[in-house]
């Protein structure tokens, strides 16, 4: 059974979606504006970061292709809050936005069941709630089994700064028309974000030595579990920060009543995640400087990214604001920076697939959900794909940062761009990056995403762990064989024999300290994989306490999500409920007292209503 | 569904009260009102009626007071009625007869605190204030009952757990912004706050112990030689105050317990009826045998005759009671004092036979159970619940833990597991954290009426 899917839009969601179906096997038509745009990176030059970099690992693990395209452009790679605990380890990595771009567009060229389509898609051609294909400009009618819309902030995009108004989308690209209206007539509710990007500057006029340098990691890390870390090696290009001054802060307040934000002409709604410089100096009045990274947008271009000062204001007072930062004194602003409004639909009429409730076959992923960035439009786009493609795959909150991110968009909806965070996911110590492939390659791989040669590098790698672990668990170690090994590590000594678990439990001591106190062991073949099972043996003996715990609150937490909600609830009966409590649930017809109790609106004392009626109902 | 029939209970706990309150909630309550009260038909919400419930034989029940509360503003957030009727049990279950014979049905265990809350009037805390008020003891058990139910203690928590939430915000951004170090976390500032939020919910906690004394009262003894007055104090204390509670026999065989209510206090006299029995002369009280009898009590009160000289084994039993409270009375004061009792003048000096001195010990049974609370009584907020109790500890070792993790050095993500623990457990005092076991136990212990 051939099926074929349209993917329109060719971001970062887009391009996963249609990957992932095409690997499943299905037929795939990928629709973009401008085939020059794929994968474009509109805003920041960088891939990962706290949570994203958790997103990437498991884009990687589900066969996903972001963290190999990072892995092949990056130039520059940091290991972010590594004092900070293993679960919140993050991988950051500059990319060569160019490279970036043609490298996946390559892939997507070669992949033999796509074809790549540079048309404006106009219409969605519904029937009997479910979709028989789309129509594009120029008036044709391509059929499909399944429709996935990724349309970023393409859809009746303006961008904006000072007094003027371009109706375009991100990097003067041109905007998408026609969809939002058919959305519109398909019973969507349309809501409008905003979000934006700064100056870009030259690299000439930026004055470094008035900076803090930040070099990449000199150790390499990969993002993706195929990538050997040995051929990763490259020159890395620096970042650098910066600080705004009380001169600049005074400079955006005299001239707030003109940035398109605060002078009337946006009332969409931006992100509280990423603020523009107007909104940090309104919001945070009492903070008198804010960082500003300087990074590169590539390797053959001069042209710099400002982080930290995206806005709205009108050219020349942005020239003067940049110009007030150390460092940024004679920079030449090449871009301005803008803010861009875009229409996207509320995700709460969307399943966990990421399937339109009402309209059976048609997906949505991607900044078009409502949220921001490119890993968690990525993310999206990959489980929409495989789903539109008909193999079934839904991860849960507690397998992945991408089942937090999926279930918070379609169960709480958002009213503001939404952007990934460790802090959204409760469990997040079960969620570290480290672990993204042991925690979802399964699944990848019995959905058709996993290629069998790395599904066996991943078992071999799995068995090995538990060895060595299991090993490790028999050994006790003797005083005279470990107070050298302590001392050397000021660690306190042992008097009687001691488990080498418990020596990789103190602080001061890791797995690679003991080890060679143990008798030789088995080693894989292939040496990226041999450290990745050891750096997989540390963590897990290493914090054994820590993960035990946050497996028994994880366990409390099923149990609401096994306590399942009947569709024919009449919330309205239920009195003692709030009024926006019965409002919602009713809308929203959660599956479990779980997700109700996510609702946004839904308030503990709703849901020990809910939890009594339940047993109400049970008893009589 | 939620069920809304007309459920009625005798609200007054069954006793000697000269006014007994029959009280009847749901849809339809005022036809079966309008069925067993006359002679007034027609009633505004919230205005007491003089009137009489009369039986289906047109027999009058009783003369009563009554008061119809119309939805939403009553208790249930139903319409209800309230008939105060004479205290008497029979003449009480005549009136709710009456309305159980008129379409009333009786209510379950807990159920009108039930319909409160499954209407939104009360939330779960509250819900369970009202079955501490609904089992307390005595009248201090009920004020603190009244604060929690009106959110005191909840207000103290609401404010630890705010302060768990500044921390755990502040971990929090550090880790999902790591490239703003200005905004790192600050080590140090939590672990002085810590240090405070410790004290402050440890002093919480200790309350727990008050609420238990005012809840359940103290376990007493009374112990002492045979002759030096044991029985006589015992009838003088129970004979003193007229609130003798109930009797009703321990949990072991041959125990008798006794509560007697000194103010806000109850003291729960323990294995009385041996006391009772002391008449024979045979009996000798023996070392062991009294720190045996002392073994479960938390007060002791030590009887001796001030009118013969002390003896060896009074000292020595008392050298083995000194991890209780013992209070030391010296008996007989009304008859000249014996030589040898000169070191024993901390003792009270009571005449059991004059219930003379009795006073003295009772303040001195406050100073020792109520501390300073008794004095800010009405600011203090009392923990009388021992689920929270637990849960409140459990929140203070997590934070205690994770405090000493923060000074060896552990990653800031694992420190936050313990404090999102306590952060829960809070929660779950405050009602904000809902489980399905907290739902159960809280509603399978409810008493009719409330």
């Amino acid at each position: 059974m051939n099926r074929h899917i349209i993917v329109i839009g060719g971001g970062h969601a887009g391009c996963e979606a249609a990957l992932a179906a095409a690997r499943i096997g299905q037929k795939v038509t990928l629709f973009a504006l401008n085939l020059d745009s794929l994968a474009m990176m509109p805003c920041n030059p960088c891939i990962g970061g706290s949570a994203k970099g958790h997103l990437v690992r498991e884009i990687d693990a589900l066969g996903g292709q972001m963290g190999k395209a990072i892995d092949a452009t990056f130039i520059q790679s940091r290991m972010l809050n590594a004092s900070k605990g293993p679960a919140v380890y993050s991988l950051r990595a500059q990319a060569d936005k160019k490279q970036y771009m043609s490298y996946m567009k390559q892939v997507l060229e070669s992949e033999p069941n796509i074809s790549l389509k540079e048309a404006e898609v106009i219409d969605i051609i519904e029937e009997n709630n479910g979709i028989t294909g789309v129509i594009t400009e120029s008036g044709s009618t391509k059929k499909a089994d399944a429709v996935i819309i990724c349309t970023g902030t393409y859809l009746n995009a303006r961008c904006l700064y000072g007094e003027t108004i371009n109706h375009n989308g991100p990097n003067g690209q041109r905007a998408s028309k026609g969809l939002s209206i058919a959305l519109n007539k398909l019973g969507f509710t349309m809501q409008r974000f905003k979000t934006g990007t700064p100056a870009r500057v030259h690299r000439r006029s930026v004055d470094f030595d008035q900076m803090a340098i930040q070099p990449g990691d000199p150790k390499l890390v990969p993002f993706s579990f195929e990538s050997d870390p040995g051929l990763l090696a490259r020159e890395q290009i620096p970042c650098h920060l910066t600080y705004t001054n009380l001169t600049t802060h005074e400079l955006i307040r005299g001239s707030l009543h003109r940035s398109s934000m605060y002078s009337g002409l946006i009332d969409a709604t931006g992100t509280r995640y990423c603020p523009s410089i107007e909104d940090k100096i309104v919001r945070f009045a009492d903070k008198d400087r804010h960082p500003v990274f300087i990074e590169p947008e590539g390797l053959d271009t001069e042209e710099m990214y400002v982080q930290g000062m995206s806005s709205a204001l009108p050219y020349e007072v942005q020239e003067e604001v940049y110009r007030s930062i150390p460092g940024l004194n004679r920079c030449e602003i090449m871009r301005p920076a803008y803010a861009i409004e875009y229409d996207c639909i509320d995700p709460t009429m969307l399943n966990l697939k990421l399937e339109a409730k009402h309209i059976k076959g048609l997906y949505f992923a991607g900044q078009i959900n409502g949220s921001s960035g490119y890993e968690e439009a990525a993310a999206q786009g990959l489980i929409a794909g495989v789903n539109a493609a008909g193999a079934h795959l839904e991860i849960t909150r507690a397998e992945g940062y991408i089942g937090v991110l999926i279930d918070d968009l379609v169960t709480k909806g958002t009213n503001e761009p939404y952007r990934m965070m460790t802090s959204r996911a409760e469990y997040r110590l079960l969620l570290r990056q480290d672990n993204a492939d042991l925690r979802l390659t399964e699944k990848g791989y019995k959905a058709g995403l996993i290629t069998e040669e790395r599904y066996t590098m991943f078992q071999e790698k799995q068995e090995a762990i538990e060895k060595e672990i299991k090993r490790l668990t028999k050994i006790t170690l003797s005083p005279d064989t470990v107070n050298e090994v302590l001392s050397q590590k000021c660690s306190s000594q042992v008097t009687t024999g001691i488990k080498i678990k418990d020596l990789i439990k103190r602080p001061e001591l890791s797995y690679w300290d003991v080890i060679n106190l143990t008798p030789n062991t088995d080693r894989l073949p292939i040496k990226f994989i041999q450290e990745a099972v050891e750096e997989q043996v540390n963590i897990q003996i290493k914090y054994a306490g820590y993960i035990s715990m946050q497996l028994a609150q994880a366990e409390v937490f099923a149990k609401m999500e096994y306590k399942s909600l009947p569709y024919e609830i009449d919330y309205n009966q239920i009195t003692g409920l709030r009024l926006e409590a019965r409002q919602k649930l009713t809308k929203l017809r959660p599956q479990n007292l779980g997700q109700a109790s996510r609702i946004t609106g839904v308030s503990p004392a709703d849901l020990s209503i809910l939890l009594v009626y339940l047993k109400t109902c049970k008893s009589t | 569904m939620t069920d809304s029939k007309v459920i009625a209970a005798i609200a007054t706990p069954p006793g000697r009260g000269a006014i007994g309150i029959v009280r009847l909630s749901g849809s339809g309550v005022l036809d079966v009102f309008t069925r067993i009260f006359k002679p007034i038909q027609k009633w505004e919400s919230h205005r007491m009626y003089y009137g009489y419930i009369y039986n289906e034989s047109n027999e009058v029940i009783d003369e009563v007071m009554a008061c119809p509360m119309l939805a939403p503003r009553s208790y249930t957030m139903e319409d209800t009625v309230e008939i105060y009727a004479h205290g008497g049990i029979a003449t009480l279950h005549g009136v709710l007869d009456v309305a159980l014979n008129n379409g009333a049905r009786l209510a379950l265990p807990g159920e009108f605190t039930k319909r409160a809350f499954l209407n939104g009037r009360i939330n779960l805390t509250q819900a369970e204030a009202v079955m501490d008020l609904i089992s307390a003891k005595a009248s201090a058990a009920r004020r603190a009952g009244l604060r929690q139910l009106g959110g005191g203690l909840s207000q103290r928590i609401i404010k630890g757990r705010d302060r768990l939430l500044g921390w755990l915000a502040n971990i929090e951004l550090s880790i999902d912004y790591p490239e703003h170090e200005e905004e790192a976390m600050n080590r140090n500032a939590i672990l002085s706050e810590g240090k405070v939020w410790i004290d402050e919910m440890g002093a919480l906690l200790k309350t727990a112990d008050y609420g238990r004394v005012i809840r359940e009262g103290i376990k007493t003894v009374i112990l002492g030689r045979p002759n030096a007055g044991k029985s006589t104090l015992l009838n003088a204390i129970l004979g003193e105050d007229r609130a003798i509670v109930h009797e009703i026999p321990g949990t072991t065989r041959d125990v008798l317990t006794e509560e007697v209510q000194i103010g806000d206090i109850v003291l729960r006299l323990m294995d009385t009826a041996g006391l009772r029995e002391t008449a024979d002369p045979i009996e000798r009280i023996g070392v062991d045998k009294s720190y045996e009898a002392a073994k479960d009590a938390e007060l002791v009160i030590y009887v001796m005759d001030r009118s013969i000289p002390p003896a060896a084994d009074d000292i020595d039993i008392l050298e083995k009671l000194n991890d209780k409270h013992v209070i030391i009375v010296l008996n007989k004061c009304d008859l000249p004092t014996a030589t040898g009792w000169d070191e024993f003048s901390n003792a009270h000096q009571i005449s059991a036979q004059n219930r003379d001195g009795l006073e003295s010990i009772y303040n001195d049974i406050k100073q020792r159970f109520l501390k300073g609370l008794l004095s800010q009584d009405e600011e203090t907020d009392i923990i009388t619940s021992q689920r929270h109790k637990i849960l409140l500890q459990s929140a203070i070792n997590c934070v205690s833990r994770a405090m000493e993790e923060f000074l060896i050095g552990v990653e800031e993500d694992l420190v936050s597991i313990g404090l999102r623990e306590a952060y829960t457990l809070l929660g779950e005092i405050l009602g904000l954290e809902v489980s399905d076991d907290i739902v159960d136990r809280i509603f399978s212990e409810f008493c009719v009426g409330k």
